[in-house]
């Protein structure tokens, strides 16, 4: 298969509707490959839906999605070879073992001889499943099934991976290692659209984010892009050793500092910058300090969490 | 994916260590190890280019009870049928010939997992595709909705042949206790194989048509009820055939008559049930019809030669309705489907006149397809007309030459009416609905039903409910006007045949203007990133060497 060179998925417009409901109303963006793309919305957002659209397991309404530059519309067949999908809720055969199961994937994507073996034995020791490969599937713990359904969705090694909740139900070992496993996926030149609820994992594996809200994009971008659009200002608090209110009262007179408090030694205020490197008018502000030899033991910038980045930009609201 | 092929694709792959987890361990299993010298590495050839569903379908039957229970069953049952046929027919045993109890037992016992196990399992197999959620994983894989579907085929297919294999001592004991022709042995295991491998196709289809809970609910219990009367009427079919009825005289005709009608109309439904499956831009009314056309044409063939070899106008009347009935049933199908031209069916619309003029009507959508079916029963109806003229010069026996032509005319309007009427009707029902084609179904038997009981019901009210006569107002009447012509002739019901065609013709040219749509796309250009990877994907021209070189 030849690589486009073009984003490796791209949502032009897309709409579904659910009856009254509109599941996906008018959703846009792209991911480049070895890009990790975070989905984030409530529960019925549209998340699930889209993820299906591009996995070509629903039709959009209007609009369309492409695959390295394939219609899911009209090209599913070559999406499908681009494309693996790691389902929220996803079904296993009874009386098979882990292998056969990911043998008859494996052969379903048309691996034969050779390239099937290999591909076997990879996705085995990269899902680290290698140690329990003739276990039954029915006899496998939640973390495990979904370490099966990663390898399932990875066999034939897409350009394209969609993970839609792969972090549901594990504990906190098995999530660390899933996001190793999809950090490793996107460091070898994949692009990842991973859904969850777990905000501080998506906020740490992903390149860019998503936020869903009742079919709809609200916001798009790096999670600094997205927390610097929500909040133009840098919350900074300084600890100091002495001469606190000598500090107080100098920062007062600095450019851009608002809604100045002392507690103690602890100085809290608002940085307001409209430049687009905030960090380099935040390290000349310290430097100013410094020169006018206040006694500063800490510096920090308090930027707000993807938690609260979430909370602020949806309204829960559900259709 | 990053790879140009497929030696290179896993090239720098087993190089990188795992992620996460511990050091892999070395594991002992076929699976994942080259296969040895010797027959293994034949086993492993035939077993990678086999369709990985039998692959799969295979060893999920060979780990599960239900194959278990039912070989073992049918085994025991046939244990006990040859001690029971041989204490029976002890002591004559030894100086009549026996054959024949022993083979009626054996094709009782045959048919329950040929007619009943196999097709049910493979509607099972497909229902629980979508119940255990595994199909879309399945369905989003490389495999195509044609592999799956032929996939699940030929595991029945192969469980058959584990029977038959199975029973075939049988069958040489019941020869060797004499009182059967090897023929007739043949003749009965190859017609069981035939209906087993219908009705496997047919179960696989109504599998995949009933996607929703509650259709699958209903037609699983429709399917083991119908499935219960074929195994059970064709048990009984062999035990009174093999006593009363000589296969020597013209069986192979027969055979070579269901061997055909088989062979056709197995394809149109493993297709059907691929068309089901698949994603919708897909243009499988192509491939569908051509399956349809051959199988109509070869219906219409063996009925023919039926009604010839019969020397009986009523023979060619009976067809004649039959193709009626054949035509309804698959035009309803055809007019309540959903496809329609998407971009990807576009890209190979015909670009000539003449393939214009004779393909477009292959292309998905309902419109195209009412016109389509018009077509092939045009040609059904010139047909017979055509055997009613010439048989008289090939001194074949056809009475009633003008009764014929007039009946296949009256059927021929009665489809453009009826089928017609439930296209535009359907055109109402919204393309997201699903289950169309039941719909489609359903509207067609009410109309054709409302035509014959409403001018009768009218007719009786006015009468004061007495037994009315058959008059012009009984135009939409299939039943009483066919009759009127098999028995009094053309002329009593000429009112009615004016009035029908009156209201067919417009029906059809209606329909056909709705379809212009359609006529009028043209082949759109393959877009330039499929271009790309055609492209890519081409076999380069070996190097022509250079002979100044």
């Amino acid at each position: 298969m030849v690589a486009s060179g073009q984003p490796m998925i791209q949502l032009r417009r897309l709409y579904r509707f659910f009856g009254q409901t509109r599941a996906v109303n008018d959703v846009s963006f792209e991911v480049n490959a070895g890009q990790v793309f975070g989905f984030i919305g409530p529960n019925g957002a549209g998340k699930t839906t889209t993820m299906r659209i591009l996995s070509t397991l629903d039709l959009p309404d209007y609009g369309d999605a492409l695959v390295d530059g394939f219609s899911v519309i009209n090209d599913p067949d070559r999406v499908r070879k681009r494309l693996g999908f790691m389902p929220d809720d996803f079904g296993t055969y009874p009386n098979m073992n882990c292998l056969e199961y990911l043998d008859f994937f494996a052969r379903s994507y048309g691996l034969i001889g050779r390239e099937r073996i290999k591909a076997l034995r990879h996705t085995l020791s990269y899902t680290g499943l290698d140690k329990i490969a003739e276990k039954s599937i029915q006899g496998l713990s939640k973390g495990m099934r979904q370490r099966l359904c990663l390898g399932r969705a990875m066999i034939h090694d897409p350009a394209v991976l969609i993970l839609d909740e792969p972090a549901n139900g594990l504990d906190p070992r098995a999530r660390i290692e899933l996001r190793q496993m999809v950090m490793g996926l996107a460091a070898d030149g994949k692009a990842l659209l991973v859904s969850s609820h777990i905000l501080s994992e998506l906020g740490e594996m992903c390149d860019c984010l998503g936020i869903i809200e009742r079919g709809t994009l609200i916001a798009s971008g790096t999670v600094k892009e997205i927390q610097n659009r929500l909040h133009p200002h840098l919350n900074i608090r300084v600890q100091m050793l002495g001469n606190t209110e000598a500090a107080v009262d100098w920062l007062r007179t600095q450019r851009g500092v608002v809604q100045l408090t002392s507690e103690g030694s602890t100085i809290r205020f608002q940085f307001h910058s409209t430049a687009d490197e905030k960090s380099r008018e935040v390290a000349q502000l310290l430097k100013a300090m410094i020169q006018q030899e206040f006694e500063v033991v800490d510096f920090t910038t308090e930027g707000k969490t993807l938690e609260d980045v979430f909370m602020q930009i949806t309204t829960g609201a559900v259709q | 994916m990053s790879a140009t092929s497929p030696n290179d694709l896993f090239a720098d792959i087993s190089l990188t260590p795992p992620v996460v987890g511990l050091p892999p361990t070395e594991i002992n299993n076929r699976f994942v190890q080259l296969p040895e010298e010797g027959w293994r590495v034949y086993w492993a050839w035939l077993s990678e280019r086999a369709n990985p569903i039998v692959v799969k379908e295979a060893r999920q039957a060979l780990n599960s009870k239900q194959f278990t229970i039912s070989f073992s069953l049918t085994l025991i049952a046939v244990i006990c049928w040859t001690l029971l046929a041989v204490v029976i027919q002890l002591p004559s045993l030894y100086y009549v010939p026996g054959g024949m109890l022993m083979l009626a037992g054996f094709m009782v016992i045959l048919s329950f997992p040929m007619l009943l196990i196999i097709p049910f399992s493979a509607f099972r197999s497909m229902i629980i595709e979508s119940e255990e959620r595994t199909f879309e994983l399945v369905s989003i894989s490389a495999l195509s909705a044609r592999q799956i579907v032929n996939g699940k085929m030929a595991s029945a297919l192969l469980q058959t042949i584990i029977y038959l294999a199975t029973l075939t001592p049988c069958f040489v004991i019941t020869y060797l206790l004499r009182g059967v022709l090897l023929s007739s042995i043949l003749y009965y295991l190859i017609f069981t194989l035939l209906l087993s491998v219908t009705l496997t196709a047919v179960s696989i289809l109504v599998a995949s048509i009933g996607r929703a809970k509650l259709l699958q609910v209903i037609s699983s219990i429709a399917l083991l009820a119908g499935l219960l009367f074929a195994a059970f009427t064709w048990s009984m079919v062999t035990v009174n055939t093999l006593v009363f009825w000589d296969f020597a005289g013209w069986g192979l005709n027969v055979v070579i008559g269901v061997t055909m009608l088989t062979c056709t109309l197995v394809p149109v439904c493993l297709r059907s049930a691929t068309a089901a499956i698949d994603f919708p831009s897909e243009n499988h009314a192509t491939a569908l019809r051509i399956r349809l056309t051959i199988f109509l044409y070869n219906c219409l063939g063996w009925g023919m030669w039926i009604a010839l070899a019969a020397e009986e106008d009523e023979a060619c009347y009976t067809f004649i309705c039959v193709g009626l009935a054949l035509f309804l049933l698959v035009g309803s199908f055809v007019v309540s489907e959903n496809g329609i031209i998407s971009p990807r069916a576009q890209r190979t619309l015909p670009r000539t006149v003449v393939g214009r003029i004779f393909g477009t009507w292959f292309f998905p959508g309902a419109g195209l397809g009412y016109v389509y079916m018009c077509c092939m029963f045009t040609g059904w109806t010139i047909a017979w007309i055509a055997l009613a003229l010439l048989a008289p010069n090939f001194q074949m026996r056809i009475n009633e030459t003008e009764q014929i032509i007039a009946m296949s005319l009256l059927c021929w309007l009665y489809f453009l009416f009826y089928n017609g009427l439930a296209r535009l009707l359907m055109l109402a029902i919204p393309k997201t609905v699903s289950g169309r084609m039941v719909m489609g179904f359903l509207l067609q038997a009410i109309l054709v039903l409302a035509g014959v009981a409403v001018p009768m019901i009218v007719i009786s009210l006015l009468n004061g409910f007495r037994q009315p006569d058959y008059g012009w107002h009984q135009f939409p009447n299939i039943v009483w006007t066919i009759g009127e012509v098999s028995s009094t002739g053309i002329a009593s019901v000429a009112p009615s045949f004016l009035l029908l065609a009156l209201f067919a013709i417009p029906i059809f040219g209606l329909n056909l203007l709705l379809c212009g749509r359609d006529v009028l796309l043209v082949r759109i250009h393959v877009p330039g990133r499929l271009k790309e990877e055609i492209q890519a994907n081409q076999p380069e021209p070996p190097a022509t060497p250079d002979p100044f070189a």
